[in-house]
């Protein structure tokens, strides 16, 4: 569905991709981690053909992104970190902006707007930032888009809203459908992404599915210090030493996804050399 | 209904109340003026209605508030959050670049002359409706009946002269909102006052020395060279260049257009 072959791309001088190689299938929701400036929103614009690469190939549903084809730009919807909705009725939104995407839904609309509780005679001008930033994610998702492209959806979203928004996205994903979700709230998006892909300095770092993770790895509290001492990771709390270890018990492991991508950023190589060894258990 | 019109639809839909507001004040100070000169001042009138002030009020308005018109409309690109929506709205550069043109060139100069025509008429008509008591001097009761409306379609070559060039520069400008990332306005002003300031340098210093004194006849297919012995002597201009000389400015339109489109499409936010 989403193919990037050696992407390099760089804003002038400043190089912010290089030689980035990575698939995104549909039907999974993937969480793109990464500090900030590490490539991700890059990435996504790449994907989205907003920005062009410098090198290497972008292959989105078969269409090169960059061409902005318009059966391309219906199959993709993109919700950036700041956006805009101009100045108009939801009602005027939908009837100008929802025919130009032919899966739009009206009843799914009315439904995500319902559950996120923003009523449908509100006027944009005079909605929050929150509400506007929900009607954006209901519109965005009945607009049934094979490809959407999330960047720090959670910001500006309170606790109860982002709790919708965590039903709601799963509810949304099927078989036909790629979700990509950009954050560095990795809290967010624990119990509702499919696969981890992590990028620094415009390199994958780590890119595992939460099943593979849960086969190989484990977060839990350390029973004692040499245990922390050889775990992947380990971080001081005021319960003990939680860390992240190799998954040898012969069970699900636990995630954690914060101190996953702790482990990951700390020490990259070491947290993916235990996705080469056998897990105890195959399930 | 064909995506192009539905192009149409949104860009009224988010932009009509900044284009009735910028469209009601602009003539709000032209009906101003005229009925100023009409009523308040109707000693003024005479001035007004026969010396070329109203054609002069005409392309003022149409040049000043055609080219902020056209210079604004991308401004949206300038903004990253505006300008993600417009990039990826499923529509093709062609549909967007059309509807560009549609709206900057082609229904401001539409809506701009219709609501000056309505405007001239109306003073026309109010002038004439005064009672003959209210006439002052210089112009008299006669003189105000035969008063006609401002014509810009008269048929004086003029009139397209002046619009040609009006077309090329709100092009221009509208090439500019799209080309430059910031201060795309400002940016094309200056740009443009360079580019002439440069092309009258040119003919003032360079074609001076090249050329034998005289000048261009009407058509641009001879130069008519003035000598003080010989008299009048006409050089003929190669065909293809006396064509270019004359449809250059709308080559120019067409080429800005084209390079709208471009620019549309190699876009990157």
């Amino acid at each position: 569905m989403i193919d990037i072959q050696n992407l390099h791309f760089s804003y002038k001088r400043k190089n912010v991709l290089s030689d980035l190689s990575v698939q995104f299938q549909p039907g999974y929701i993937y969480g793109l981690l990464g500090k900030n400036g590490a490539g991700k929103s890059t990435m996504m614009h790449n994907i989205a053909g907003l920005l062009f690469p410098k090198q290497g190939k972008v292959d989105v549903l078969g269409y090169v992104p960059s061409k902005r084809q318009p059966a391309f730009l219906q199959e993709i919807f993109m919700i950036p970190e700041e956006f805009h909705l101009p100045d108009i009725t939801i009602g005027r939104l939908v009837r100008d902006h929802a025919v130009f995407y032919p899966k739009f839904n009206q009843q799914q609309f009315e439904r995500y707007l319902s559950e996120f509780q923003v009523p449908l005679a509100d006027k944009l001008p005079q909605a929050s930032y929150g509400q506007k930033k929900k009607l954006l994610i209901s519109f965005a998702l009945a607009c049934n888009t094979s490809i959407l492209l999330m960047d720090e959806p959670t910001n500006g979203l309170d606790i109860i809203s982002k709790s919708q928004f965590r039903k709601v996205l799963a509810s949304v994903v099927d078989e036909n459908k790629c979700i990509l979700i950009s954050t560095h709230q990795v809290k967010d998006l624990e119990n509702l992404i499919d696969r981890i892909t992590v990028i620094d300095n415009g390199n994958i770092l780590f890119d595992q599915s939460i099943p593979n993770i849960t086969r190989h790895l484990d977060c839990r509290l350390a029973q004692d210090s040499f245990e922390a001492k050889e775990a992947l990771y380990a971080e001081e709390t005021f319960r003990g030493n939680v860390i992240v270890t190799t998954n040898n018990n012969g069970h699900e492991g636990k995630l954690d996804l914060e101190l996953l991508y702790k482990a990951v950023m700390n020490n990259p190589a070491r947290v993916n050399e235990a996705f080469h060894r056998q897990p105890a258990v195959q399930y | 209904m064909p995506r192009l019109l539905h192009l149409i639809r949104k860009q009224w839909g988010d932009n009509k109340r900044m284009y009735v507001m910028g469209m009601t004040i602009t003539i709000a100070i032209i009906a101003g003026i005229y009925f100023f000169n009409v009523l308040a001042a109707y000693n003024l009138a005479r001035v007004f209605f026969d010396s070329p002030l109203r054609p002069v009020l005409y392309y003022a308005g149409l040049f000043i508030v055609g080219c902020i018109f056209a210079g604004l409309y991308f401004n949206d690109l300038s903004f990253k959050p505006r300008a993600i929506t417009q990039l990826l709205l499923p529509a093709s550069n062609t549909e967007k670049s059309i509807v560009a043109i549609l709206f900057a060139v082609v229904l401001f100069f539409s809506v701009y002359t219709a609501l000056f025509e309505a405007v001239d008429f109306a003073a026309i008509s109010v002038a004439k409706a005064l009672p003959a008591t209210l006439h002052r001097t210089p112009l008299t009761r006669e003189q105000v009946q035969q008063l006609h409306i401002f014509n810009m379609f008269d048929g004086n070559p003029v009139n397209n002269v002046e619009l040609s060039i009006f077309f090329a520069l709100q092009s221009l400008f509208l090439l500019g909102s799209v080309y430059f990332e910031k201060f795309g306005y400002i940016k094309t002003a200056l740009s443009l006052i360079v580019i002439v300031l440069l092309f009258i340098l040119y003919v003032v210093k360079l074609a001076d020395n090249f050329l034998p004194s005289g000048g261009f006849d009407g058509d641009m297919h001879y130069f008519k060279s003035y000598d003080e012995h010989s008299g009048v002597h006409l050089i003929p201009i190669p065909w293809l260049l006396g064509w270019l000389m004359l449809r250059g400015i709308y080559i120019l339109i067409a080429a800005t257009w084209v390079t709208i489109w471009f620019r549309l499409k190699e876009k990157e936010v």
